[in-house]
């Protein structure tokens, strides 16, 4: 009998020391590792892109290979393209980073245009495969379809470089165009670190717009049955920063390439992946371990064990999604009106909250004053002017009368 | 309330002071869920969850609270309010930035209605919230230890303190 529970002691002990998940993803990451994902378009243009690229840190050599692969790249989908270089400063030295801008052919100058954007550099961990390996595969997709489509709009397609380091090249970009440039973009689609997160969301503005929840409904009718989301309105604000350009406060949502286009009033979607659930803000996922932005796991082999299939679904969910709102005519009405839609008003800049601080804060030192005056003369006269007011008045001298 | 007050005064100021503490997590719950909420997403491997945001409110409410009563304290110096009993006059202060504190954290419920009104509460909300506790701070004083000759020091003093913080906050905030 000793021998048998010593037994199942050592059993239940052993068992103990192995990890739940273990059990849990051991069979299937073995199946997902053998599986064939040649059946998703999208996985021959990331995989291929990775290979090619696998690390594209800006300023590097790296970065550069990447910016002459995706210029060849749009070449070969029959788009207009070109490699936009810009300087920038880096560890005290001056460092070099590309902007590669495709677009159709213009048809008409007067058409308004639509910019879609996705960074292509990356952290010197990892290879970028989520961030942003994955947009970039949904930005090369979306091109091949519409440079064989026809659409209301001109498109541009912008891979942008040093995201990384603070949003440069889409800074540059937008510091580079007109007024007049500015005015004509209708949109800024925005696609970065799509395939790793959770879920895949969509935010334009801290308010519903007719044109964000358009990309959402559209995203919804996926072959997937995923679900896909509008960014929840009242997460992710940090507060005590202030906004981008005429944007009231500081949005989490806006750290990547769409608030260099939104800080000059320029209506932006960014689709992003993650989950608003976990955590009281934005986190990647809610498993720890798929939280893999900026680490050594962010690589498409470790996303394809996690996630499998929706690893790869979500980048199809994108770019089918833009593709269908670009081609599809009963949109462009939405899309025209994006600019009215937005959060740009005056009346809710930090200039107008300041200058009506600063009106109270006058009226209260007139008023201050004034008050300060009176009380001084009291503070002289002592109770006396209270007295002789109250003897020259007629209900005084009621009082008087009764006393 | 006053007369209670100072019969059980050690009782008093712990309560006032516990008092201070958690209304500071309710008026600041939704500026601290935002510092979590970047922290989480700055250290991967720290998922924020409902539970940092008292957590890190408390330990904010409590140096708050010590910062307060040293300011207040260098403010009677500076001032020279000399006239003003310091311990007593230091609860009273800490009472009524209480009675900011659940202002500001009902009227800061309207950013989960619409946070585009951000800006503004980040400037009006503590502005209207300070205004009507001033007022009713300057009475309060002026009833228990205020007479016609330092009553205008006093409110001098309350003024510019006033009217500085809010300049000062209003140009840190076009600034930044």
């Amino acid at each position: 009998m000793k021998k048998i529970i010593l037994i199942i002691l050592a059993i239940t002990l052993t068992l103990s020391l192995v990890p739940l998940d273990a059990f849990c993803l051991a069979q299937p990451n073995e199946i997902q590792q053998n599986k064939d994902y040649t059946s998703f378009p999208t996985f021959d243009i990331l995989n291929d892109f990775l290979e090619a690229c696998p690390s594209r840190v800006a300023g590097s050599e790296g970065e550069k290979n990447a910016s002459i692969y995706l210029r060849d790249k749009f070449l070969s989908y029959g788009l207009e393209c070109k490699i936009e270089e810009f300087q920038f400063q880096k560890d005290g030295l001056i460092a070099t980073s590309y902007n590669v801008v495709a677009s159709t052919k213009i048809t008409s100058p007067n058409l308004k245009q639509i910019v879609i954007g996705a960074h292509y550099d990356n952290v010197n961990v990892g290879n970028g495969a989520s961030d942003n390996a994955s947009g970039i595969t949904a930005l090369l997709s979306i091109a091949k379809a519409i440079a064989t489509s026809t659409t209301k709009f001109n498109i541009v397609f912008v891979a942008f470089g040093a995201e990384e380091l603070g949003m440069l090249g889409s800074l540059r970009y937008v510091a580079n165009l007109s007024t007049t440039q500015r005015d004509n973009i209708a949109l800024m689609v925005n696609i970065d670190s799509i395939s790793m997160g959770d879920n895949v969301y969509f935010y334009a503005e801290d308010i519903n717009t007719d044109y964000n929840n358009m990309f959402v409904d559209v995203a919804n009718n996926n072959a997937y049955g995923i679900k896909t989301y509008a960014k929840p309105i009242s997460k992710g604000i940090i507060t005590g920063f202030s906004g981008l350009g005429t944007y009231p406060y500081f949005q989490m949502a806006q750290s990547s390439d769409n608030s260099s286009f939104r800080s000059v009033n320029i209506p932006t979607v960014s689709i992003f992946s993650g989950n608003y659930n976990t955590a009281i803000g934005y986190k990647e996922s809610s498993v720890t371990s798929n939280n893999v932005m900026h680490t050594p796991n962010d690589t498409l082999e470790f996303g394809l064990k996690a996630l499998g299939d929706d690893y790869l679904k979500k980048i199809e969910i994108v770019s089918n999604c833009v593709v269908n709102i670009l081609t599809n005519i009963q949109f462009e009405a939405n899309i025209i009106t994006a600019r009215e839609q937005m959060v740009a008003k005056f009346w809710l800049s930090p200039w107008f909250a300041s200058a009506i601080c600063f009106v109270v804060l006058i009226v209260c030192g007139i008023l201050g004053y004034l008050y300060i005056n009176k009380l001084k003369k009291n503070a002289i006269l002592g109770d006396t002017e209270i007295k002789n007011n109250r003897i020259f008045k007629p209900e005084s001298s009621d009082d008087i009368y009764k006393l | 309330m006053i007369e209670k007050l100072r019969e059980k005064y050690a009782l008093s100021a712990w309560l006032i002071r516990i008092a201070f503490v958690v209304t500071y997590v309710f008026a600041f719950w939704y500026d601290t869920c935002g510092i979590v909420d970047y922290m989480s997403m700055i250290f991967v491997d720290f998922t924020a969850s409902l539970w940092y945001v008292p957590l890190v409110a408390v330990v904010t409410g409590i140096c708050m609270l010590g910062i307060l009563m040293i300011m207040v304290s260098v403010i009677i110096n500076f001032c020279r309010l000399y006239y003003l009993p310091k311990a007593e006059f230091t609860l009273i202060v800490t009472a009524f930035f209480v009675l900011r504190h659940l202002i500001m954290g009902v009227l800061k419920l309207l950013y989960y209605i619409t946070p585009i009104i951000h800006i503004w509460g980040q400037l009006l909300i503590p502005l209207i919230a300070t205004l009507i506790c001033a007022i009713l701070f300057y009475k309060t004083v002026k009833k228990l230890y205020l007479n016609n000759l330092n009553e205008p020091h006093f409110f001098k003093c309350e003024l510019i303190l006033f009217i500085v913080y809010f300049g000062v906050t209003s140009v840190a905030t076009l600034v930044a």
